[in-house]
């Protein structure tokens, strides 16, 4: 026992003067899908620490990713916790897959078997990672850093995810003040990317040689964003939540505005 | 247990202070401080038709509904079935909440250590179902970094962060 609170003590304190490297950790709302006993589910942005699929609800706090049943939702049961280490953010699901951004990285689990979530393979990388996104080829995170304690580095990474088991890193792009992102719905070589004071931006990943950017909008203080299957775009920024025609991925058409007060 | 961890991370981050902080003598900086609730409030949830929103945390679709959480203190509902002018039905005062998901009608929410489960079924009335208690367990900094306003536990329980100035602060993450 004494091992224990010892060791606990010890990842408590890593994580601490980890954080002292890093920047932080705000986190958005994940993604997805209807299932398959036509319960309808609803779509989270990229910084959630919560995900439903299915039956399943999981969440993830800051050091640990936990398993609901929630088949019967007048009795939802928590089955099952698994411990993370620290600096733990974001959740986002995707081809029966958790992708879980952390201050590390990018960790990714294998939930074929709903109830029993099993860690498939992890990115590492030097400083923070804030949330993360991923579709059939890539997984997509961004970093920030620039406060007093962490370094400067602020960045969109894609890593290659063909092989789960192998991830790679295979291009980085430098951003100034990053937060959430999210693939578009009408053109699938285009993120768009929350750069928080510097404004909502758009890339094209096509070509990872040169990623360009190709859009911008610098009065928007983005943080988040959902891509909806009906084309349009709600994006948190730091004055309200906007909601955007996205028909042309590049050329937002705003429909609302909710200010915050 | 729980007790023996806060004052290990406490102390963590005061020796984190010193090695990590810069010397700010009598500064006054940006940073976040704890809002506290005491143990009794903590599991006060109630419906409100009205309610500013102020910090939002979370963006969230289901069906024709937008869900925002207003950071630490609940979930706003607006009926979005007409994009270019969506409609507040109701807000969820729920302390410290930070996270939600929705699935058939039902909303699951972070209640600071506790998963709690609200029906939405009808979203200008949503109604208190049921919870699961201390499932999650309880930050004692912030999710920002930088300089914070140390915990201290005789003020009750932490159940979120705001931004704020502080002068000669001793706490950094």
């Amino acid at each position: 026992m004494k091992k224990l609170k010892i060791v606990l003590l010890a990842a408590l304190c890593g994580a601490v003067v980890m954080s002292c490297e890093k920047e932080d950790a705000t986190t958005t709302e994940n993604q997805n899908n209807n299932t398959m006993n036509q319960v309808s589910t609803g779509t989270g942005g990229s910084m959630a620490q919560f995900t439903i699929i299915g039956s399943y609800l999981y969440t993830v706090d800051y050091k640990s990713l936990k398993v609901f049943l929630i088949a019967d939702p007048a009795n939802p049961e928590l089955l099952e916790t698994i411990n993370l280490g620290v600096g733990i953010e974001t959740i986002y699901p995707e081809n029966d897959h958790l992708f879980i951004g952390t201050q590390n990285g990018v960790l990714i689990y294998d939930v074929t078997n709903p109830r029993s979530p099993e860690k498939v393979s992890e990115v590492d990388h030097v400083t923070s990672c804030d949330p993360v996104i991923a579709n059939d080829h890539y997984a997509i995170a961004t970093l920030r850093g620039g406060t007093p304690c962490n370094g400067n580095l602020n960045v969109l990474d894609i890593i290659d995810i063909e092989d789960l088991s192998n991830p790679i890193l295979v291009a980085s792009r430098e951003l100034i003040n990053p937060y959430g992102l999210g693939f578009s719905n009408t053109n699938e070589n285009i993120v768009y990317v929350c750069d928080g004071y510097a404004g909502l931006k758009a890339y094209d990943i096509s070509n990872l040689e040169m990623i360009e950017e190709v859009m911008f909008m610098e009065e928007l203080e983005a943080i988040d964003v959902i891509a909806r299957e009906d084309n349009s775009l709600v994006v948190l920024t730091r004055q309200g939540i906007y909601q955007f025609d996205a028909s042309n991925a590049t050329s937002l058409v705003q429909k609302s505005f909710i200010s915050i007060q | 247990m729980k007790k023996g961890m806060s004052v290990t991370a406490l102390i963590c981050t005061l020796l984190l202070a010193a090695s990590c902080g810069k010397e700010k003598n009598d500064e006054v900086v940006q940073g976040y401080k704890p809002i506290y609730a005491s143990q009794d409030d903590l599991t006060k949830v109630d419906v409100r038709a009205d309610e500013p929103l102020q910090n939002p945390g979370r963006i969230y679709v289901y069906e024709d509904y937008l869900l925002v959480n207003d950071q630490a203190k609940g979930i706003h509902i607006y009926d979005n079935s007409n994009q270019n002018n969506p409609q507040h039905l109701s807000f969820i005062a729920i302390p410290g909440n930070m996270d939600f998901s929705v699935s058939g009608g039902t909303l699951y929410a972070d209640n600071v250590t506790d998963m709690l489960i609200v029906d939405i079924t009808n979203p200008a009335a949503p109604a208190y179902k049921s919870r699961i208690s201390n499932v999650f367990p309880v930050q004692q900094f912030p999710d920002e970094f930088g300089a914070f306003e140390c915990v201290d536990p005789s003020k009750g329980f932490v159940i979120g962060w705001e931004k704020t100035e502080l002068t000669n602060p001793k706490c950094f993450k």
